[in-house]
């Protein structure tokens, strides 16, 4: 009986181990797909020839024609490069800037700690999307504005993470052990604070990637992210919306990318939760 | 509380100060001034002389500090300057098309809330059933879809294929104001339906739950009374966190809806550079904002005495 | 502590229910489609907006005559036929008694919507404020002096002004009672078939009919025009029926009404799309950059496919059919000469990263447009890839706040707009507001001495053959200096649903809704 109920908890870890690494593989093909971009592309992606303007998908086109002629899977890919890597890049930064100072204001508190946060409730002050605005009526269009200033207001809550992990982590014997055993402070974070740090904060990373996708994708649909010609999936959305119901593909082409990608991460984030045994983390602060 | 609510709003000081500092120092570094950007706008061409004069009269030759100061004078009088386009009172434009945007949001969050905690229940209840994995997959396809997308799919079946509601929001009366708020309500209850589920499911995991129902308390009661009120404080929790990205996402949809509110009002002014505009925009969605927090930090402690305030300072 | 609980809980449910009572409400309550309602017509326009200088009904400010004139709230003293010819309006003729002094009886019927006799003292007052307030407008009519009496006007001008009539016809020409005023809004009082009631810039305005129209009582009691400036929305909108036409609706979206229950009226317009060189950027003064940009540029796939054929390939800056339209050689399309003049000028790709470069500057080109106009982005990124083919690199600066950025000349390089070249139906107004060194328009900085010369002789030639003859000319010297590339005109189309009628396209694209609007319940 119990040898049964163990192969069947057994089997069920097995799955989701399987289950886990399909979805990271899924996560990593999209980032090399997007690294590799220009030499995944069957076309040029920003050649045009008007004579080839809007064929629908299928055919030489696999998914169809822009009204420029461009072949549309060819944008799609390169504008994986744009889309993705930007969010990426930017949450990457997000994350380390945020853990850092979370992790430092945790472990030394004091003066540096008041300072941070308080520097943290005014930068949550601002709800992102209205200083992305704001920041790209000041410094013009362009995806770059746009991820500063989604960047200024999300490095918080990763201030805020790993300022409460660290500082629970601080009371644990194993940290107190290793500190009577001589660790200097770097290596006190080094060894034991940031591994234990860095399930949550890739929980939280990896559902952020999504957001940011979202959000630079609206910024873009205003007409505040990418600059033509670039290949962005927001951008190409946006110039294809007049042709949405006569022309679909040219819309329909670039929000599936942004659905699909977003979903691949969004399914990481609850993978990665899962096989950390992070509860209702990544949502919360 | 008093003392609480007091502390809080001391808090609130360097963050207001904050806020009103950089939407002020924001219209500085555009660059371009009311004289130049008026000259522009009529026109005209004044002469270097006559363009210093109206800069005086503006204050605009005095130090950073002063202009500073006169600027949050004239914000506590209700002066915002003129926008450089309409050449309107900005204030007075801006706040009359606030409400629209308020009111655009309750209904966003009534809706998302009406959404995502009875289904979130459901999901919980039914853990692993059909209703829990249809729901989780919808709620999962909410999540992953950008607002704009949503809103355009939207407008194409309910306003198109199938006309029951207005294409143009402030058209259409009352009924103008559905697809909007559904489209922000979506993507939102997409996100709370998950996290009322592990929440319910959390709660549901506890004795008391199973003490109640071996007591022969209906089931449904002990939902009501002692589950719920467990996921209250958390469903708050993100109600305030989504705010932010709720301000900023009424732009994108008022955008394309055409909901006479501040949101498009900002878009259209980015356009046209018009920074007065621009500028209230920011500030009043930060104070918004701001507002909002200090409710629902003050808001947890109506709903969960186990929170105190001083252990933490924040929560 | 547990009284709260148990009210917040109440308000959530509160919560709950309110959308849900709300929609509910509502979609059972349908006022409408009673019998004695009156008669509505609702248009949606994406131009009437702050972008275009169109901020109100005002047409002594910037372009608002535009939307005075459109929607029939105001009236000019003359106006075009369907061929662009002058025809009395609110006048009934004119007399040329010498080369400087016009004499113009007006029409003894009409009133502004204010109760005010039109007569030749109010025409002007209104005109004396015009040139008073408005740059375009006292450049254009050189007024001296003018007399009123009874309905005589007459008008002295500073210099010969064969055009004046033509210039007089302008939307800001617009007759508005200046005893009335200009309300806060923007709001004037005219003399045409609608009144305006509100307006919000940028949002809507709403007219009532002028029962005492001098024309006949109009057949539409009520008239909305919202400012829709959404193209995709335009669209929906229209389909949705919540507007009954649309001016400026995307080309892409035509298939869609391309059947019964719709109305197309369209038209061949002089509004240009065209480049405009900026002579004061260093990249732009060289005329080798300016030929290969003039000659790579493909305006037969512009026209054929991006606008879808709604339009027509430019050769000058008028269309062919006007009598001082053609006659003129344009640069023919020739990427490879193209390549060949910028090769013969050192521009050359030494680093093959694809973009020539001189004096190791890489040819740049900051492309100025602006959105509101559907076919301006299209050009722009079309352009893009043709001039990225030769070796120049297009920076595309796509933005609704254009003019600061013309008032900065070391900001662009090329500035691609639309215009109508010939509102007035002579040839004189587009050189006169673009090319010339006294012109408002003359954004590059353009400058060309045969051409002043000649713009002089236009100035004063009253004989239309003589005007055309220069009119040519004029504009080869534009296109050989390379100074302005004419890419495409347009065929405008106004779209409307069955049961409208009498909203009819004009060439000038000035005159919209008039009294001979009809609608009928579809």
């Amino acid at each position: 009986m119990r040898g049964k109920m163990d192969k069947i908890l057994q089997k069920r870890k097995t799955v989701k181990e399987i289950y886990f690494i399909a979805i990271l593989a899924l996560a990593i093909l999209v980032l090399l797909g997007a690294a590799f971009a220009q030499y995944l592309c069957p076309y040029d992606p920003n050649a045009q020839d008007l004579a080839l303007a809007l064929q629908p998908p299928g055919g030489e086109h696999l998914l169809g024609t822009d009204r420029y002629g461009r072949d549309m899977l060819s944008r799609i890919i390169v504008g994986a490069k744009v889309s993705v890597f930007s969010a990426l890049t930017l949450v990457a930064a997000v994350c380390a800037v945020g853990t850092a100072l979370g992790v430092l204001c945790g472990f030394c508190g004091g003066w540096l700690d008041e300072a941070v946060m308080r520097l943290c409730d005014m930068c949550l002050a601002f709800p992102g999307l209205v200083l992305a605005l704001a920041v790209a009526a000041l410094l013009g269009g362009g995806i770059e504005n746009a991820a500063i200033a989604l960047g200024v207001v999300s490095w918080p809550k990763y201030a805020r993470l790993a300022r409460g992990q660290t500082m629970t982590l601080k009371q644990e014997d194993f940290i107190a052990a290793a500190r009577l055993a001589g660790d200097s402070a770097g290596q006190l974070i080094r060894r034991h604070i940031l591994p234990n740090l860095a399930g949550p904060v890739l929980v939280m990373a990896a559902l952020d990637i999504g957001t940011m996708m979202m959000e630079l994708a609206g910024l873009s649909f205003l007409g505040l992210g990418a600059l033509p010609p670039t290949a962005e999936w927001g951008s190409m959305m946006s110039d294809g919306r007049t042709l949405f119901q006569t022309k679909p593909w040219v819309m329909l082409g670039p929000g599936a990318a942004i659905f699909l990608t977003v979903a691949v991460f969004n399914l990481l984030a609850d993978a990665l939760r899962d096989r950390l045994d992070i509860r209702s983390m990544g949502n919360e602060m | 509380m008093a003392k609480i609510i007091g502390r809080r709003l001391a808090q609130l000081v360097p963050t207001l100060f904050v806020i009103t500092l950089l939407s002020f120092a924001m219209m500085r570094l555009a660059g371009s001034d009311v004289v130049a950007q008026k000259m522009q706008n009529t026109g005209t061409v004044l002469s270097a002389q006559a363009a210093e004069a109206a800069r005086e009269e503006l204050g605009l030759d005095r130090p950073f500090w002063e202009q500073y100061g006169l600027w949050l004078g004239g914000l506590f009088r209700g002066d915002m300057g003129v926008s450089y386009v309409s050449g309107r009172d900005v204030f007075a434009a801006f706040t009359e098309k606030l409400p629209a945007t308020l009111v655009l949001m309750a209904l966003s969050l009534g809706l998302t809330v009406a959404l995502s905690l009875p289904l979130g229940i459901l999901a919980a209840v039914k853990k692993n059933r059909a209703a829990d994995v249809i729901l989780r997959i919808a709620s999962f396809l909410g999540n992953s879809m950008p607002n704009f997308f949503v809103a355009l799919v939207l407008l194409y079946l309910f306003a198109i294929r199938y006309p029951l509601f207005p294409v143009l929001s402030s058209q259409g009366g009352a009924r103008g104001v559905v697809l909007p708020a559904l489209t922000l309500a979506i993507a939102m209850s997409a996100k709370y339906l998950r996290q009322v589920r592990t929440a319910v499911l959390e709660e549901l995991g506890r004795d008391y739950v199973t003490g109640a129902r071996a007591r022969g308390v209906p089931f449904g009661w002990t939902l009501w009374r002692s589950v719920l009120r467990g996921c209250l404080v958390q469903l708050v929790t993100l109600l305030t966190l989504s705010m932010g990205s709720l301000l900023g996402g009424t732009a994108i949809v008022e955008s394309i809806f055409g909901w006479d509110g501040v949101g498009k009002l900002a878009v259209d002014a980015i356009g046209m550079r018009d920074y007065p505009m621009i500028q209230a925009y920011v500030m009043w969605m930060a104070l918004i904002y701001v507002a909002v927090n200090l409710a629902a930090d003050l808001s947890y402690r109506l709903l969960d005495p186990r929170i105190r305030l001083g252990e933490d300072g924040t929560i | 502590m547990f009284k709260y609980r148990r009210g917040i809980l109440a308000l959530i449910l509160a919560l709950c229910i309110l959308p849900l009572s709300g929609c509910g409400g509502d979609a059972s309550a349908d006022p409408e489609q009673s019998g004695q309602e009156p008669v509505t017509f609702t248009l949606g326009d994406v131009s009437f907006s702050a972008e275009h200088d169109e901020t109100d009904v005002n047409p002594h400010r910037g372009y608002s005559g535009w939307a005075c004139i459109r929607y029939g709230v105001g009236e000019t003293l003359f106006r075009y036929s369907d061929t662009m010819e002058i025809q009395p309006w609110l006048a009934t003729g004119y007399t040329l008694i010498d080369p400087l002094t016009w004499e113009i009886t007006l029409r003894q019927d009409v009133r502004f919507t204010s109760g005010r006799a039109l007569d030749a003292q109010a025409v002007k007052e209104c005109l004396e404020h015009l040139v008073e307030v408005h740059d375009r407008a006292r450049g254009d009519l050189m007024i001296d002096t003018m007399e009123a009496e009874g309905q005589t006007l007459t008008i002295r001008t500073t210099q010969p002004r064969p055009a004046l009539l033509n210039y007089l016809s302008d939307p800001y020409g617009c007759i508005i009672d200046m005893a009335w005023g200009i309300s806060e809004e923007g709001i004037v009082s005219g003399t045409g078939p609608y009144q305006a009631v509100s307006l919000v810039t940028g949002q809507e305005l709403h007219l009532v009919k002028n029962k005492d129209y001098w024309g006949g009582e109009p057949q539409v009691d009520e008239i909305t025009v919202l400012t829709i400036s959404d193209g995709n929305t335009l669209t929906m909108a229209l389909q949705s029926g919540q507007i009954d036409a649309a001016y400026g609706m995307p080309y892409a979206s035509y298939p869609l009404f391309e059947n019964e229950g719709y109305t197309f009226s369209s038209t061949p317009t002089s509004r240009a799309f065209f480049l405009c060189m900026n002579f004061e950027s260093p990249l732009t003064q060289d005329p080798a950059v300016r030929q290969a940009i003039a000659t790579a540029i493909d305006k037969e796939g512009f026209v054929n496919t991006l606008l879808e054929g709604n339009g027509y390939v430019a050769s000058g800056a008028f269309p062919e059919e006007f009598s001082f339209g053609g006659g003129v050689t344009p640069q023919a399309y020739d990427p490879q000469g193209a390549r060949e003049v910028l090769e013969a000028a050192g521009w050359v790709d030494s680093d093959g990263d694809g973009i020539r470069e001189k004096d190791g500057k890489n040819l740049v080109i900051r492309w100025l447009t602006y959105p509101s106009r559907q076919e301006l982005p299209l050009l722009a990124e079309s352009a893009q890839a043709a001039l990225g083919e030769i070796g120049i690199d297009v920076e595309i600066n796509s933005t609704a706040d254009c003019s600061s950025y013309l008032s900065d000349p070391g900001s662009w390089d090329v500035y691609a707009s639309a215009m109508i070249t010939a509102p007035t139906g002579d040839p004189e107004y587009f050189f006169a507001s673009c090319c010339l060194d006294s012109s408002v328009a003359n954004h590059g900085g353009y400058h060309s001495d045969r051409l002043e010369q000649l713009a002089q002789e236009m100035a004063a030639a009253f004989e239309s053959g003589e005007r055309s003859r220069l009119a040519v000319e004029m504009q080869q010297i534009l296109l050989e200096d390379n100074a302005y590339v004419f890419c495409s005109h347009l065929r405008m189309s106004m779209i409307s649903r069955a049961g409208v009628t009498g909203l009819t396209a004009h060439p000038c694209d000035f005159y919209e809704l008039t009294a001979d609007l009809r609608v009928e319940e579809p």
